[in-house]
């Protein structure tokens, strides 16, 4: 299988069909991880835009250990546009999936009931979970959803994924799920053409008449499977009536196939709904219509970076690592547990290994909990809540021109800021992006300049000492160089085009506390789990090069950079060396220089760009060979390392020569 | 007359598809049709068989081409003729409309740069000029002021996963959008969603503004 994810370990072993699969389907940005995380005891990460959900999770009922259920991408089709909907459908041919529940958006029925119909076609048994039932009706729109039931002759179940309302309901159906009664006659053309392929078609657990359906639409995805259970003859023929069928139309067959699907799915659609005109506009709509206003616009972006700063880099970095630090850890916890190590192993180096300068308590957990626990936490606070506000998209298709002298489309700006949560997720969704060319630019600059929340957290604390201007010159010169590279790569870069933008933008929500305290919750856990063993590592690994006395040497060794081109202490090369680990542990290296009083403002700054630009941490490092290859992720390495270094170099110039 | 002119167009056709041999010309048209196009100096054979429109030649068969896929157009997107159906009308239409008549169409029509088959309208210089003297009712998306409310007439897209995106957002004729933002990027309403796109996209959408 093509993906791996977490949780597919224990599929393999009860593929003999002990449990029944359950596969969550539906468009992208429908609530399917919402409803996932209601069904199940796991939280999949949930966000107002489409694409959150790159990877496949599963987890048992909550109600009923024998049924699995599967989470999957969003897609508009079974028949792929970009590799996100590729996984949905090879879910659907290659697992053994038993039914589905359809997850559709109440506002946007008729693309809900397209896809319905597609896996009718497929032979797969289904519910419906009409999610957002309430978003609906607060819009004017009345469904009958009883007589969408007689329809499609399965149930039907309205929903609130987001408040646990009608998930009983739907698990109660599922026992009553069929396959739709849909009988759509396509043009004759494509009818014969069905019949002609149909009986050639490896038995799977889709339907062949489907299977020939996706085929004839010119579906490329599907030549690898088709040539490992064909014979080659068999393969030849199928071609011959593909490209047959495809010059009696001038258009292509794949969008014939939809525009009937779709005026099937729309008459059911008028029959079922009842549309309210609602005059007035709510306090969202009309707030929209700024958002999305070309001046502005710019206002929103402005309140949204001093929200960052101020709740980030003030609330969280200053007030609260201090209370975190300064109270608890140097005032209550480091110095009694120096106690009880000083008269449990002595002096010595037991003592020096646990609270020594290079101590694990007294570096690698204070570190850890006393300086970025605090910090990533506000962090990921904010970042949920824009997440969740539906602001991100809309941001997306504002600087998309900017994007696109970059050779990038707007749809690259989600990876982006994802990389302000974390890099290496970012890269894995780098995937969504149409081009090759897309997917590579987005990878390199997310490795270049972009920092991920734990190192942000830091640099914002250093950076919230100096003041306001320093994080101007800070987030300047990062954009700066991130645009710069951006096109010098778009330049570089020849294979792919630049692909069209269209993105649709999902409803401006107020953000649900709930929500917003699950997923910090989630993801700090993840945070410490992956974080605090590299601290202790990276700790040790300092702790040795002293007891050595190697660290000197390595001080020396870097000199020249460190001292003679960045102007900083010599010290700083052991940040350098925490930050090829992680990039916030680099960022909290210099923070302790900070705090012993070594670096004055220029220094601070000029430390935070280079170490913002520096190597991206070990994990994105090996995500980064998975998904770009080895040559790539070489390239990479040795063209950022001195990037980061002449940059701050020319800044350490320009601000000594401006600033003295 | 009337066969040079069919034949020029089909041999326009055969350029397109580059099939443009004498084989294939000589399976719809005869032989002594072929000869008279060459003697008058309104197409080339070359060595290899490959027939080239020239001078004249070339003019007749744009006209003409320009004609009956603008006749298309008017058919199936104002009419609502199936598009099937549209292609035999546009067959005699092609062959009475003028000129200045069919400069007119085009400029109502919103100078359409594709037929309801997918394929290129030569540009006339109504095109060029792109007057506005008769106030066409089909007109670009980018044209539409911001927050007029319009229907999708047609769309002009070559690009086959755009397409396929555009149908399943429900971007398709017939649908009501309202344009909500043109700049940076073109956002538009589609019954309860937003859909937000570029110019490059924007190009391709033409409707008819309600009031």
């Amino acid at each position: 299988m093509a993906f791996m994810c977490r949780g597919c370990g224990e599929y393999s072993a009860n593929k003999s069909g002990k449990k029944e699969i359950v596969a969550l389907v539906g468009n992208p940005n429908v609530g399917k991880s919402a409803l996932f995380s209601r069904l199940t005891h796991k939280s999949a990460n949930i966000s107002n835009y489409p694409g959150t959900t790159v990877e496949i999770f599963q987890a048992p009922l909550r109600f009923d250990g024998n049924v699995e259920i599967i989470d999957t991408p969003g897609t508009y089709s079974l028949i792929p546009n970009g590799e996100d909907e590729r996984v949905t459908r090879d879910i659907l041919l290659n697992w053994h999936i038993d039914k589905v529940i359809l997850v559709v958006d109440s506002k946007n029925l008729d693309r809900g009931i397209n896809l319905a119909i597609q896996i009718a076609e497929a032979g797969l048994p289904l519910v419906v979970a009409l999610n957002m039932f309430d978003e609906a009706l607060s819009k004017g729109i009345l469904i009958d959803y009883k007589k969408l039931e007689k329809i499609l002759k399965t149930k039907v179940v309205p929903t609130v994924a987001i408040e646990n309302k009608g998930i009983k309901e739907l698990y109660g159906s599922l026992k009553n799920a069929k396959v739709p009664k849909i009988d759509i006659k396509y043009p004759d053309e494509i009818e014969k053409a069905v019949k002609e392929i149909e009986h050639m078609l490896p038995e799977s657990r889709i339907s062949r008449r489907s299977l020939a359906l996706m085929i004839l639409s010119g579906d490329e995805t599907l030549k690898d499977y088709l040539r490992k259970n064909l014979k080659e003859k068999e393969l030849r023929h199928i071609d011959e009536v593909v490209n047959t069928l495809k010059r009696k139309f001038s258009i292509p067959v794949g969008y014939i196939i939809n525009r009937t699907r779709q005026k099937y799915a729309d008459r059911i659609v008028s029959e079922i709904i009842k549309k309210e005109e609602i005059k007035y506009k709510t306090f969202l709509d009309k707030l929209d219509d700024y958002i999305i206003h070309p001046f502005y616009s710019l206002f929103f972006i402005f309140v949204t970076i001093l929200f960052f700063y101020y709740f980030v880099g003030v609330f969280g970095a200053g007030v609260l690592v201090d209370l975190m630090e300064e109270k608890i850890f140097n005032g209550i916890i480091n110095p009694k547990i120096k106690e009880i190590v000083y008269t449990v192993f002595g002096d010595g180096i037991i003592k020096d290994l646990l609270v020594g300068e290079y101590g694990i308590f007294t570096m690698a957990l204070t570190y850890a909990f006393a300086i970025i626990l605090p910090v990533v936490t506000t962090f990921f606070i904010a970042f949920g809540i824009l997440e969740d506000s539906g602001y991100l998209p809309r941001l997306a298709s504002y600087v998309n021109i900017v994007l696109k002298k970059i050779g990038l489309s707007g749809r690259a700006i989600i990876p982006l800021i994802l990389g302000a949560g974390c890099v290496t997720m970012a890269t894995i969704t780098t995937r969504t992006l149409s081009t090759v060319k897309e997917r590579l630019i987005a990878t390199y600059l997310l490795a270049l300049a972009i920092p991920c929340s734990a190192q942000q957290g830091v640099i914002l604390s250093l950076i919230a000492g100096v003041g306001i201007l320093a994080f101007g010159i800070w987030f300047g010169v990062v954009i700066i160089v991130l645009v710069l590279v951006g096109y010098m790569l778009s330049k570089i870069i020849k294979t792919g085009e630049s692909s069209f933008y269209i993105y649709e933008l999902p409803p401006l929500r107020v953000p649900k506390l709930s929500n917003i305290i699950i997923k910090t919750w989630t993801r700090l856990k993840w945070y410490l789990i992956e974080a605090v063993p590299i601290f202790i590592l990276g700790t040790l690994l300092l702790f040795v090069m002293d007891k050595l006395n190697m660290l000197n040497t390595l001080y020396r060794v870097f000199e020249p950079v460190t001292v003679n081109l960045l102007g900083l202490p010599r010290e700083a090369a052991s940040a350098f060396i925490l930050g090829f680990l992680r990039r916030d542990f680099g960022a909290a290296g210099f923070f302790a220089l900070y705090e012993k009083g070594l670096l004055d403002s220029v220094q601070i700054i000029v430390s935070v760009v280079t170490i913002t630009l520096f190597v991206p941490c070990l994990a994105n490092l090996l995500i980064m060979i998975k998904e770009r290859g080895v040559k790539f992720t070489l390239v990479a390495l040795i063209t950022i390392i001195p990037t980061a270094f002449i940059i701050g170099g020319i800044l350490n110039i320009l601000l000594r020569a401006f600033m003295g | 007359m009337e066969i040079i002119e069919e034949a020029l167009e089909y041999i326009w056709v055969l350029e397109e598809q580059e099939e443009n041999t004498v084989e294939n010309f000589l399976k719809v048209f005869d032989k002594d049709i072929l000869e008279r196009l060459v003697r008058e100096g309104y197409i080339k054979i070359k060595g290899n068989g490959e027939i080239k429109l020239i001078g004249r030649g070339r003019k007749i068969a744009k006209k003409i081409i320009r004609r009956h896929r603008l006749a298309e157009v008017l058919l199936t997107t104002v009419f609502d003729v199936e598009k099937e159906a549209s292609e035999g009308f546009a067959c005699k239409f092609e062959h009475i409309i003028d000129e200045e008549l069919t400069d007119k169409i085009c400029t109502f029509l919103g100078h359409p740069a594709l037929c309801p088959h997918g394929k290129e309208i030569p540009r006339g210089e109504c095109c060029l000029k792109y007057t506005k003297e008769v106030k066409s009712i089909i007109i670009p998306l980018q044209e539409l002021e911001i927050g007029k409310k319009a229907e999708i007439v047609y769309t002009l897209i070559k690009d086959k996963s755009l397409l396929e995106r555009f149908s399943s957002l429900g971007l398709q004729p017939k649908r009501v959008v309202e344009l909500k933002q043109k700049f940076p990027s073109f956002t538009i309403k589609l019954g309860s969603s937003l859909i937000s796109f570029d110019r490059e996209v924007a190009k391709s959408i033409y409707v008819k503004p309600l009031d």
